[in-house]
């Protein structure tokens, strides 16, 4: 149900959003929603799916069928969905609390399930509308009202997780960057699989570390890296494991793996599937006589 | 001894092949006509350990697994002896033929497997059999299996040996092994079966006992409570589950698992309950028929989900079969201590459905009705069973499965709706409306041109943007109410409660689910005998029949409610839910990990007749009316 016509304002709602002034979360919206348009997908045919936390109220924001779920639960209710129904663009938005903590569990699943449904997720390294509390990818000396000497564990490493459950597509894009992190959201999509794009999008109000400086001066876009092969296992292994820097850009990409729907022969619409009579069923019964 | 029925006990270790011994020996009786009610006792463990099957088999109506039983097959525990002859699991060895030995009914015959069983490990045996006037007839089963090849076949040996004790012909028996096996080791099972026989035969008897000639004319099936709810699930249209493995919603998400492909179906094991739940929500809002289940623990899990179903008003089936708890409990024992747990568990007032079978039959209508509420209300229902009825298998006519299909998705938009709908500013579909026929405001489904929406878990407005409004909130709280009066509107019509016995009678009896069957034979064998007592089968846990629960108890000087809670759990529901009726409520609680037996609820009725006083078993307890 692609249309042609489709620009990325019609994924606007009219709903301003309650985000605080420069939150990076507007320009990660704004790259899906351009990401989305750029590749034909129309309101009615997107889902977009969003747990709890400032990025959970995406669906609020954006115009096209969605769902505000649970937190945590976010990739299981879009995976059912586009499982339910392949032909719809099912896009998962949340955050680093939201995909990587209380849904860390979901999120390996998904990546080693790879459905092909794109998973943006905001990660400040905070919990902000909670009010600034660690996250699972604050830094270990990060001081905040619940862990007043931080949080003294090494943060979570999402690029690695995914790479570690078979993950076939694996990114990293920056809030502010705008033209890099659409183009990288786009890529996802047309991925054929699962995809993440882990993406740094500040929170101005609670994280004085993870600033806009900080990651403008510190990120290096493996775009601008000529011997940079996304295709190589190796090579991407040794940037998602580099201590010392942190990349911008599909870091990984296996554009051979078998996304769900192949392995599974699950190709149709199943609320189209025809109703008649369940043979297979009858079948079972008769094995009882 | 003049039994009319016969309760046939094969016992033995797990993995020895029990289940399937038993499933086609239930067969063979249901195929001479026979009514059969199997009854499954078995461990936590894969190989090893004890476990038995009963069947009871009669002519005409069988509700309930009976009491105790009057042939016992001891095969033993291969696995205890095997491969060293040694025993492994100390007294466990003996259990097939020592465990409940109390309840084999005078006159009752044994017969053991003297190959792995060795009677002096017993004891008292030889006593026993005396003053019970039981007929003990040991046997070298295991010799007679491997003398035809394969010691396995001992199971066979074991039927044939029944046979011939309870004058039973071979025919089906015979046909079913042709259906199931086939060249040589078909052949030689037919050669151990019939050896089996024959020495059997020329043994001298000194028993009753024989197998009821049984008079069913219709052709039947033997079906569980999991296969039934498989059945009903697909024939109302579902098409996805998801889920993850936990004694005994197993069964039923292994028949789907089994059934969905073929019909363009999924069946997704998930990583944890939660995410099982989670998943049929995102398959249902996208537009197929979905469910999921579980047990108690990995229900405990779907309490977020489910509230999300609730609030984002999304249909939803939920199985939830229950064993003995709290936490890990009995995982292989029954009981029906998880009503509260399903009615109440997630935050927030309860917007759900659930409904309480109490057989095959009813498990696969209210499957069905549990789908079609589901979808035409926008509403999570749960179908709440136990360990007992899941694996309990029952005989049933062949015709009440040929039912149309009910694939209907509910109040759903077409395309060409859309257009005249309601919309927001920008084209949002207003989705929750507030003034709508039963509080159920019609649906688009993800793909729908002009049908995008947000479902929002938070409070919403009716296009599901978020809302702290007052007067909104007022206004969707008590929609969604009006769909639970709309269903119990609905559900009277369908009349899912069940009465037994004598209306005029002062004495009533009220049961639930998987008790209910045991329940009615009691009420049939105490009316029999002369007594006037009555009882109500409740299915409708939620919304609850209140008007309908009132009148019986008002129309009774004394109500027993017979539950397997040690907490009263039904009964307090009843209480909760119709309101001043407690003084004339008493219990009749078993948890011991076991369903009653129909004679435990007759004498717990006779002891009340006489005005209260001894418990009536070691293994139930009365509880006395205590008010509200």
């Amino acid at each position: 149900m692609s249309s042609e016509n489709v620009r990325f304002t019609d994924f606007k709602s009219d709903k301003q959003p309650t985000w605080c002034p420069g939150c990076g979360d507007f320009g990660t919206m704004n790259g899906m929603m351009k990401g989305l348009a750029e590749t034909g997908n129309s309101p009615d045919d997107t889902f977009v799916v969003a747990g709890i936390g400032c990025s959970g109220k995406i669906g609020t924001y954006m115009r096209s069928y969605a769902l505000h779920g649970v937190h945590g639960r976010a990739l299981p209710v879009g995976t059912g969905a586009k499982l339910a129904n392949p032909d719809l663009e099912v896009m998962v938005a949340g955050g680093d609390g939201d995909g990587y903590s209380i849904g860390a569990g979901h999120f390996v699943h998904a990546v080693r399930r790879n459905v092909d449904i794109t998973y943006v997720v905001m990660d400040n390294r905070i919990y902000g509308l909670t009010k600034g509390q660690a996250s699972p990818t604050s830094r270990p000396d990060f001081e905040t009202s619940t862990s007043p000497d931080g949080p003294k564990q090494p943060p979570v490493n999402p690029l690695a997780l995914a790479m570690a459950a078979g993950g076939s597509f694996i990114a990293q894009s920056f809030s502010s960057d705008a033209l890099r992190h659409q183009e990288i959201v786009q890529e996802a999509i047309e991925h054929d699989g699962f995809s993440l794009v882990n993406t740094f999008s500040p929170c101005v109000t609670f994280n004085d570390v993870d600033t806009y400086d900080y990651f403008r001066d510190s990120l290096v876009d493996l775009s601008e890296d000529d011997d940079y092969d996304r295709h190589d296992y190796d090579q991407a292994k040794d940037a998602i494991l580099d201590a010392d820097k942190e990349y911008m850009g599909v870091l990984y990409q296996d554009e051979d793996s078998t996304p769900y729907h192949e392995a599974h022969g699950v190709t149709e619409n199943m609320a189209e599937i025809p109703d008649g009579a369940p043979d297979g069923a009858t079948d079972l019964v008769r094995e009882f006589y | 001894m003049t039994d009319d029925e016969l309760i046939w006990r094969i016992a033995g270790g797990s993995g020895d092949g029990i289940d399937s011994t038993s499933q086609n020996f239930a067969k063979a009786l249901m195929r001479s006509g026979l009514d059969v009610f199997t009854h499954r006792h078995y461990p936590s463990r894969i190989r090893g350990g004890h476990t038995y099957v009963e069947i009871r088999a009669k002519d005409g109506d069988v509700t309930s697994r009976g009491d105790g039983y009057n042939f016992l097959l001891a095969l033993g525990d291969s696995f205890a002896r095997n491969p060293t002859d040694e025993a492994v699991y100390g007294d466990e060895e003996v259990k097939p033929l020592t465990e409940n030995l109390d309840d084999l009914r005078e006159g009752g015959i044994i017969v053991y497997d003297e190959g792995l069983l060795d009677e002096d490990d017993v004891g008292d045996l030889e006593e026993q059999a005396e003053e019970n006037d039981w007929h003990v007839y040991p046997l070298d089963l295991r010799a007679l299996a491997k003398e035809h090849g394969r010691e396995v076949m001992r199971n066979t040996a074991g039927v044939g040996a029944t046979a011939a004790l309870v004058d039973m012909d071979l025919d089906h028996i015979e046909d079913l092994m042709s259906d199931a096996m086939s060249g040589d080791i078909l052949e030689a099972n037919l050669d151990v079966l019939h050896d089996a026989y024959e020495q059997v035969s020329e043994m001298e008897h000194g028993h009753d006992l024989t197998v009821p000639t049984g008079s069913h004319d219709e052709e039947q099936v033997l079906v569980s409570g999991s296969h039934a709810i498989a059945y009903g699930a697909i024939d109302a249209g579902c098409r996805f589950i998801s889920g993850y493995p936990m004694t005994p919603w197993t069964d039923a998400y292994t028949i789907m698992t089994q059934l969905l492909p073929d019909m363009g179906g999924v069946s997704e094991q998930v990583e944890d309950e939660i995410a099982a739940a989670a998943m049929a929500v995102g398959a249902s809002h996208a537009g197929v028929k979905a469910m999921s289940g579980s047990s108690g623990g990995g229900f405990a899990l779907m309490s977020e989900p489910l509230g999300l179903a609730e609030m984002t008003e999304t249909p939803l089936v939920l199985l939830e079969a229950q064993r003995a708890g709290p936490s890990t409990g009995m995982p292989t024992k029954p009981e029906q201590a998880d009503l509260e747990h399903v009615l109440y568990t997630s935050q927030g007032d309860s917007h759900r459905v659930a409904f309480g079978p109490k057989d095959p039959k009813e498990c696969y209508e209210q499957t069905r009705t549990a789908f079609e509420i589901a979808y035409d209300y926008q509403i999570p229902v749960i179908v709440l069973y136990d360990q007992k009825l899941s694996g309990e298998y029952r005989n049933v006519d062949a015709s009440f499965f040929d039912r149309e299909p009910a694939p209907d998705l509910g109040k759903t938009l077409t395309e060409d709706q859309i257009p005249d709908a309601p919309h927001d500013a920008t084209g949002k579909y207003h989705r929750y409306q507030y003034d709508v026929d039963d509080g159920v405001s019609p649906r688009t489904i993800p793909g729908q041109k002009g049908g995008h929406y947000l479902a929002s878990g938070n409070e919403h407005w009716p296009n599901g943007h978020i809302s702290e409004d007052r007067d909104n909130r007022v206004a969707q709280v008590e929609r969604r109410l009006q769909k639970l009066a709309a269903i119990r509107d609905d559900l009277d019509e369908r009349d899912q409660q069940t009465h037994y016995g004598d209306e005029d009678a002062d004495i009533g009896l009220i049961a639930w689910g998987s008790q209910e069957g045991t329940v009615e034979e009691a009420v049939h064998r105490l009316n029999d005998d002369g007594n006037s007592v009555q009882a109500l089968g409740v299915s409708d846990m939620m919304p609850f029949p209140v008007d309908e629960v009132r009148e019986f108890v008002e129309s009774v000087d004394q109500a027993i409610v017979v539950e397997m809670s040690s907490t009263k759990q039904f009964r307090g529901l009843m209480q909760k839910e119709v309101g001043d009726i407690g003084g004339k409520l008493s219990s009749l609680l078993k948890y011991n990990g076991d369903p009653f037996e129909p004679h435990e609820i007759v004498e717990a009725v006779e002891i009340a007749q006489d005005g209260g006083g001894a418990e009536p078993t070691a293994q139930t307890t009365l509880e006395p009316a205590a008010g509200d």
